[in-house]
């Protein structure tokens, strides 16, 4: 085959990418392979191939994203402790009265994991194993059941801590804090909505409610999940206060998941903890892959200026920040739709600062626009992860939850817009606790 | 014959689960450490992070090996709901094969990183590059191992006992 140029090169890279994706390869390894094509197909002096290993490594040889394996251990250490069972009885309690009961206490149990976790596809899998049957047992349709899951758990990566929000703060060199602070915004909004499609939903279907729990049964389920619900205080305050920092938190909420699923609720043994680690280890190891996966296409794409090539293209349509923000989230929900968000933030994040700094758009708004927009792509085919985790967790067939999502999916667009067209729904919370 | 063919990948599968369990350990206890030196014992020892990061490029690698052994790793089953059941098992065989290819690959052209590496030193502590490239040659040493195990484990009929997923009944993605 003879060399390509370097748009060809970048083009039949990333269509290599997508079919070995669509056939069922790894998803770091589709990466990983089509990047290696396009260095040795590369027009002109030939690439090295030890850049892929190099990148590869430096993918994840970043002392910040250490957060990543421990927000995942302290997820994993709350589900098998027992905070997760305690956080759906308070969510029940709470909004249990509320029509379509169950769909309700999923999402604000997923609101609150939120909090704590980071992770989405962590949060889909923990509330998704005890909440789907549920949901099932009660005659909601399966797909649906899924599909609310998948839905809330995108709050995960929106609230803090975020390891999307993490990764975006080292790339940008942006505060971590504000980035926080910025999302909840956005989180509260997509709540919002979610419930009021639950109670929509619930009523079209007939989905029944459960009696309101009095006042003194909120009290008590209160005070026997107040260890589980001072967890995201204990985050956010922790590093709102300037007493620990973004990593140190992610530390300390694992020494405290660990002694209250320890000592407290006793949901875990000391016997079990090899396996906690290693099974934390594992899910960490896949997230971390694919950010690593990622470098060597990214160091394709700088390679061949295709960021500077992106950037004067979306700058040469408009300079009005508002259509630029408009013409920047088209191009994200596309790549959404065939990556997942982590990469898909290592390869864009330098193409896309460019235009935020040009236009002068505040860096927290563009970020968790940004963010939010990639979170999107986890909701909707080929590539949304969440549906295929609910569909696997939940063992439902995927096109029902692909269908079922796309009340939630549009209210996520709504969201997005929203947010792209009114700054303050973003910076406002950064700007007064700053 | 069975047992003899199956207790070295099992030993393998072992070792690379108290590795990953090690190296997790290693991330929370020098984060840990960091917490109680800046605000309890204030030793002035600096190598925490460094220590953090070498503990997360390993757990990456080893981590993904076993991830893969345990059919965990993220991918997208699309095609299988469309497929059948034969096409289906080509299909994860020609995965496999080519997984297992890419993994050599790198380790074979990664095999220089090793000798460049041990040129940077790691500040403040007695490891240099060296070992952050050995981690992920050895994550994908590792990895073809537990395919080829696999692939020889499908070919037998999975009279082998070398597939963990099939013998543990985990296909589902994550």
């Amino acid at each position: 085959m003879p060399p390509l140029t370097k748009a060809r090169m970048i083009l039949f890279s990333v269509v290599v990418f997508f079919a070995l994706l669509l056939v069922g390869l790894d998803v770091g390894f589709s990466m990983i392979s089509a990047a290696l094509l396009g260095m040795t197909l590369r027009a002109g002096a030939g690439v090295d191939p030890v850049m892929a290993p190099l990148n590869l490594v430096s993918g994840v040889d970043t002392a910040a994203l250490v957060t990543v394996p421990l927000f995942i251990l302290a997820g994993e250490a709350m589900n098998r402790g027992g905070v997760t069972l305690r956080l759906i009885t308070w969510s029940a309690a709470m909004v249990g009265h509320f029509r379509g009961s169950l769909s309700q206490v999923a999402v604000l149990t997923n609101l609150i994991m939120a909090g704590i976790t980071g992770s989405a596809v962590a949060d889909a899998t923990a509330t998704g194993g005890l909440m789907i049957p549920a949901m099932r047992d009660e005659g909601y349709k399966p797909g649906y059941a899924a599909a609310v899951i998948a839905a809330s758990a995108m709050l995960g990566p929106i609230l803090p801590p975020s390891i999307p929000m993490i990764l975006y703060g080292i790339m940008a060199n942006v505060s971590i804090v504000k980035l926080f602070l910025g999302g909840v915004g956005p989180a509260l909004l997509l709540t919002a909505g979610y419930m009021a499609i639950c109670g929509i939903v619930a009523r079209r279907r007939d989905y029944r409610a459960r009696p309101r729990a009095t006042w003194a049964e909120r009290a008590r389920v209160t005070r026997s999940s107040v260890w589980a619900l001072f967890m995201p205080v204990l985050i956010i305050g922790g590093i709102r206060s300037g007493v620990i920092t973004v990593t140190e938190a992610a530390g300390v909420i694992c020494l405290y998941a660990l002694a209250v699923g320890l000592l407290i609720y006793r949901g875990l043994r000391w016997r079990d903890l090899g396996s906690l680690l290693y099974a934390a280890g594992r899910t960490s190891a896949v997230v971390l892959f694919l950010l690593a996966a990622a470098g060597p296409f990214a160091w394709l794409l700088n390679e061949a200026h295709i960021a500077t090539a992106i950037s004067q293209g979306i700058l040469g349509i408009s300079i009005h920040p508002l259509v630029v923000l408009l013409v920047v989230n088209v191009l994200l929900l596309l790549v959404g739709m065939i990556l997942e968000p982590l990469p898909a933030l290592v390869m864009f994040v330098p193409t896309l600062l460019p235009i935020q700094a040009q236009l002068g758009i505040d860096p927290i708004h563009f970020a968790v626009v940004v963010i939010v927009n990639l979170m999107i792509g986890m909701l909707h085919p080929p590539v949304g992860l969440l549906i295929f985790v609910t569909s696997a967790v939940g063992r439902v067939p995927l096109w029902s939850v692909a269908v079922e999502v796309l009340p939630f999916l549009g209210w996520a667009l709504v969201v997005l817009a929203l947010i792209s067209v009114f700054p303050d729904l973003v910076t406002f919370l950064p700007r007064i606790l700053s | 014959m069975k047992r003899l063919v199956a207790w070295p990948v099992r030993a393998l599968a072992w070792l690379m689960r108290a590795a990953v369990v090690s190296a997790m350990l290693l991330v929370l206890l020098s984060t840990l450490g960091q917490v109680a030196d800046r605000h309890l014992v204030q030793s002035g020892f600096g190598a925490f992070d460094q220590y953090g990061t070498l503990g997360l490029v390993w757990l990456t690698f080893l981590g993904i090996a076993a991830a893969v052994r345990e059919r965990a790793n993220i991918r997208i089953d699309l095609l299988d709901h469309f497929l059948p059941p034969g096409a289906v098992r080509v299909k994860g065989v020609a995965l496999d094969v080519a997984m297992a290819a890419v993994a050599a690959l790198l380790v074979v052209v990664g095999w220089p990183l090793l000798e460049v590496g041990s040129f940077q030193v790691i500040m403040d502590t007695p490891f240099d590059y060296g070992e952050v490239y050995a981690a992920l040659l050895a994550g994908m040493a590792v990895l073809v191992v537990f395919v080829v195990a696999r692939l020889l484990d499908a070919a037998s009929g999975h009279r082998l006992g070398l597939d963990a997923a099939a013998h543990q009944g985990a296909h589902d993605p994550i």
